[in-house]
């Protein structure tokens, strides 16, 4: 049944004599595994197509459902963070196989005359990936992938003359935004692609016309063809793409694909990071700074293409043999170690230190006595569902993650988000959503931070009353007008030391009815409250003796 | 002579392994991407349970229509929908009809006159206890289920009729 079909279709299309011309193809002796990379690069390129493909399904590219949709692929679509991995780690991979096949082409000298087209359509190629990797970044929409794009536009701005003009035209506007976003997708899932399928089709149909280049043989030495593209050269392809597919399958399902907090344009900390295969041009850029800044972000990265793009037309040496091409393999060498050594010092060129410098003067401005708010924030700790996914260096709490493995760490906004939706801050949790109020936010955040300082033993030992107390004062709002160390005068008294003024009962009193004591007295009457909460907040009082 | 035959066939047998590796990738691929993309048909959505007013209300023996807001969730987002229950006494015992039609899913609403559910669309008729009397709809319409929490009535999602009813 199959065989009359394909013998149908071969009357009228002569198809097997096609097929055979481009498997049939004989290869020189001397190629095999090293060989093999160019059809990974190809295997990736269909693979990011198909996973791409199906993500774009659920994906919404506006600046208000992009996270939504990705954090909905990540956290409740069955394989989902798995497809996402697949498809971020797969970005890498390109990144890495086009490389090791450019390395290959050029050690093997496969550049030089009569294939300088299909070395020419390489570089494309792998500038396409390298945008592929720029454009898709930005998809997430989360703090990463903002302000990645923002330093990556700003660096088109730099460029000379159209710069700006071109900038504008990329981020679709004055702004980094909504349109920005489409336009990025539609270059992501439209563009590129249809860019990167014609460049393809031309470098397969160039090498399959011109077949492989002989390994390390002068242009005039006889050559012996020893194996066939099929099956010999397609099985050791088909291992090599199998062992990688495992490998990247590994990477997916172990890391997954990170997903950050919501892009936050307002946010100042966030030190904007870019992928590891464009580290070494971040770093490239810090070594040139001020006016000489556009040596580093246009300059040399253009002059890095044109070098790479030219190569066939200014290596005028035809010898394929490595032991007479000693400058073009040192040059290659340097080339490979200066972007290597770039990458490296990007990679550990974080500023973190100057972020614990922050924390450190924060530190020493903090009153020392553990405030209403921080008290208040462990109550809610543990009365609040934290304590089923957090403990505190091993002790309060169930969960596994330990707040003081990050303590002061967390932005002020990480953690509001994360408390008024614990999974959308970290999305690889699927946490039930806590339904918080704003000043109950604030506590915990203050707690959070308390937790980094020399007082969280204290803060960690108060009693049980005392949480209990603080966190009455903090939800009927009390220190809106009564300060306790803050220096500033509130509407209200300052409660540092009142029980030294006053009895207990003239302080339980005072709750029920402030004007009968202090007829100008604008504080509201809290005969409302239940005895309990009256004589804890009373107690209260008592912890501001110290 | 020999040697030729063993080589073809040892090539035989290597265009088949080959065969074999690149199926096998595209099936390790193509598998886990399809259960993805299709994996939304199979969420369940969670059993809502709705308030929509005190049983004592509820003592009308004609259809009444009662609206009520549900929230549903649509991929990313929450949305709240507003719906109308057809709620009456039947022998004593409550019912909530579903006022969406069994035939293409258009929304029926109760005519007082002819103590009929009429169905705008393709002229599908019920009578006040949801069965068809006229039209192309092929069932009857759905019932809530229905649960009593202190003197309040509250709707769960719409169920087929036991065929014994009609």
């Amino acid at each position: 049944m199959f065989n009359s079909v394909i013998n149908w279709l071969d009357e009228r299309l002569h198809l097997r004599e096609g097929f055979k011309e481009l498997l049939d193809e004989p290869l020189p002796e001397g190629v095999g595994w090293t060989h093999v990379f160019g059809s990974i690069s190809l295997f990736l390129f269909v693979l990011q197509a198909a996973t791409g493909i199906f993500l774009s399904m659920f994906y919404a590219p506006t600046p208000e459902a992009a996270h939504l949709s990705v954090s909905y692929v990540q956290n409740e679509l069955f394989l989902g963070s798995f497809i996402r991995g697949l498809h971020h780690w797969g970005s890498s991979f390109f990144v890495v196989f086009t490389v090791i096949h450019l390395l290959r082409t050029f050690i093997y000298s496969a550049y030089k005359y009569p294939r300088e087209l299909t070395w020419v359509f390489g570089v494309i190629l792998f500038n396409l990936v390298l945008a592929f990797g720029l454009t898709g970044y930005l998809l997430p929409w989360d703090q990463k992938a903002y302000w990645a794009t923002v330093v990556t536009l700003n660096i088109a701005g730099t460029a000379p003359f159209l710069g700006d003009i071109i900038q504008k035209i990329l981020q679709g506007g004055d702004v980094i935004g909504s349109v920005t976003l489409t336009h990025f997708y539609s270059l992501h899932v439209i563009v590129l692609p249809l860019i990167t399928i014609g460049a393809v089709a031309i470098h397969v149909f160039l090498q399959k016309r011109q077949g492989i280049t002989p390994p390390f043989k002068s242009p005039d030495e006889e050559v012996k063809f020893d194996s066939r593209f099929w099956p010999d050269q397609l099985f050791k392809d088909g291992v090599a793409i199998l062992l990688i597919f495992l490998i990247l399958s590994g990477f997916a399902m172990l890391f997954g694909a990170p997903l950050e907090k919501l892009a936050d344009p307002t946010d100042t900390s966030y030190v904007p990071k870019p992928e590891w295969y464009f580290l070494s041009m971040y770093q490239l850029q810090k070594l040139f700074p001020g006016n000489l800044e556009l040596i580093g972000t246009i300059i040399i990265p253009t002059i890095g293409v044109l070098a790479l793009l030219l190569l066939p037309f200014y290596d005028r040496n035809r010898s394929r043999k490595l032991k007479d091409r000693k400058l073009a393999l040192t040059l290659m060498a340097i080339g490979l170690m200066t972007v290597g050594g770039l990458t490296v010092m990007g990679a550990a060129d974080d500023s973190s230190g100057k972020l614990t410098a922050v924390v450190e003067t924060a530190e020493e401005e903090e009153p020392s006595r553990l405030q209403p708010a921080e008290l208040s924030g462990r109550y809610l700790y543990q009365n609040e569902s934290c304590m089923n996914c957090h403990n505190i260096g091993g002790n309060h709490g169930e969960g596994a993650n330990d707040l003081l493995q990050t303590s002061g760490e967390k932005s002020i906004i990480w953690l509001k988000e994360h408390f008024s939706n614990p999974s959308l801050a970290q999305p690889e949790r699927n946490v039930e959503q806590a339904s918080l109020k704003l000043d109950q936010i604030i506590d915990l955040k203050s707690f959070y931070f308390r937790l980094s300082t020399p007082q969280r033993d204290k803060l960690l030992t108060v009693t049980e009353d005392i949480l209990y107390s603080a966190n009455l004062f903090s939800s009927y709002k009390c220190g809106a007008c009564h300060k306790i160390d803050d220096p500033e005068p509130g509407f209200g008294p300052n409660l540092a030391g009142v029980t030294l003024k006053h009895d207990r009962d003239y302080i339980y009193d005072h709750f029920l009815d402030p004007q009968k004591y202090e007829p100008n007295s604008i504080m509201p009457k809290f005969d409302w409250l239940p005895k309990k909460e009256l004589n804890a907040l009373t107690d209260f009082m008592y912890y501001f003796e110290e | 002579m020999n040697k030729v035959k063993s080589d073809f066939s040892r090539r035989g047998f290597l265009k088949k392994v080959t065969a074999g590796i690149y199926g096998l990738i595209t099936f390790m691929a193509g598998i886990p991407l399809v259960s993805f993309f299709v994996s939304p048909a199979f969420i369940k959505s969670k059993n809502m349970w709705i308030e929509i007013g005190a049983v004592e209300d509820f003592n009308n023996e004609n259809p009444l229509g009662v609206n009520y807001n549900k929230e549903i969730k649509d991929g990313w987002n929450k949305r709240t929908v507003s719906s109308t229950a057809w709620v009456y006494r039947s022998k004593g015992e409550l019912i909530a009809l579903s006022p969406i039609c069994t035939h293409l899913g258009c929304t029926v609403s109760f005519d007082e006159e002819r103590e009929s559910f009429a169905c705008p669309c393709h002229g599908g008729l019920y009578d006040k206890e949801g069965n068809v009397i006229g039209g192309p709809p092929p069932k009857p319409l759905k019932r809530h289920e229905i649960k009593f929490e202190a003197g309040k009535l509250l709707i769960g999602e719409p169920v087929d009729r036991s065929s014994g009813v009609a």
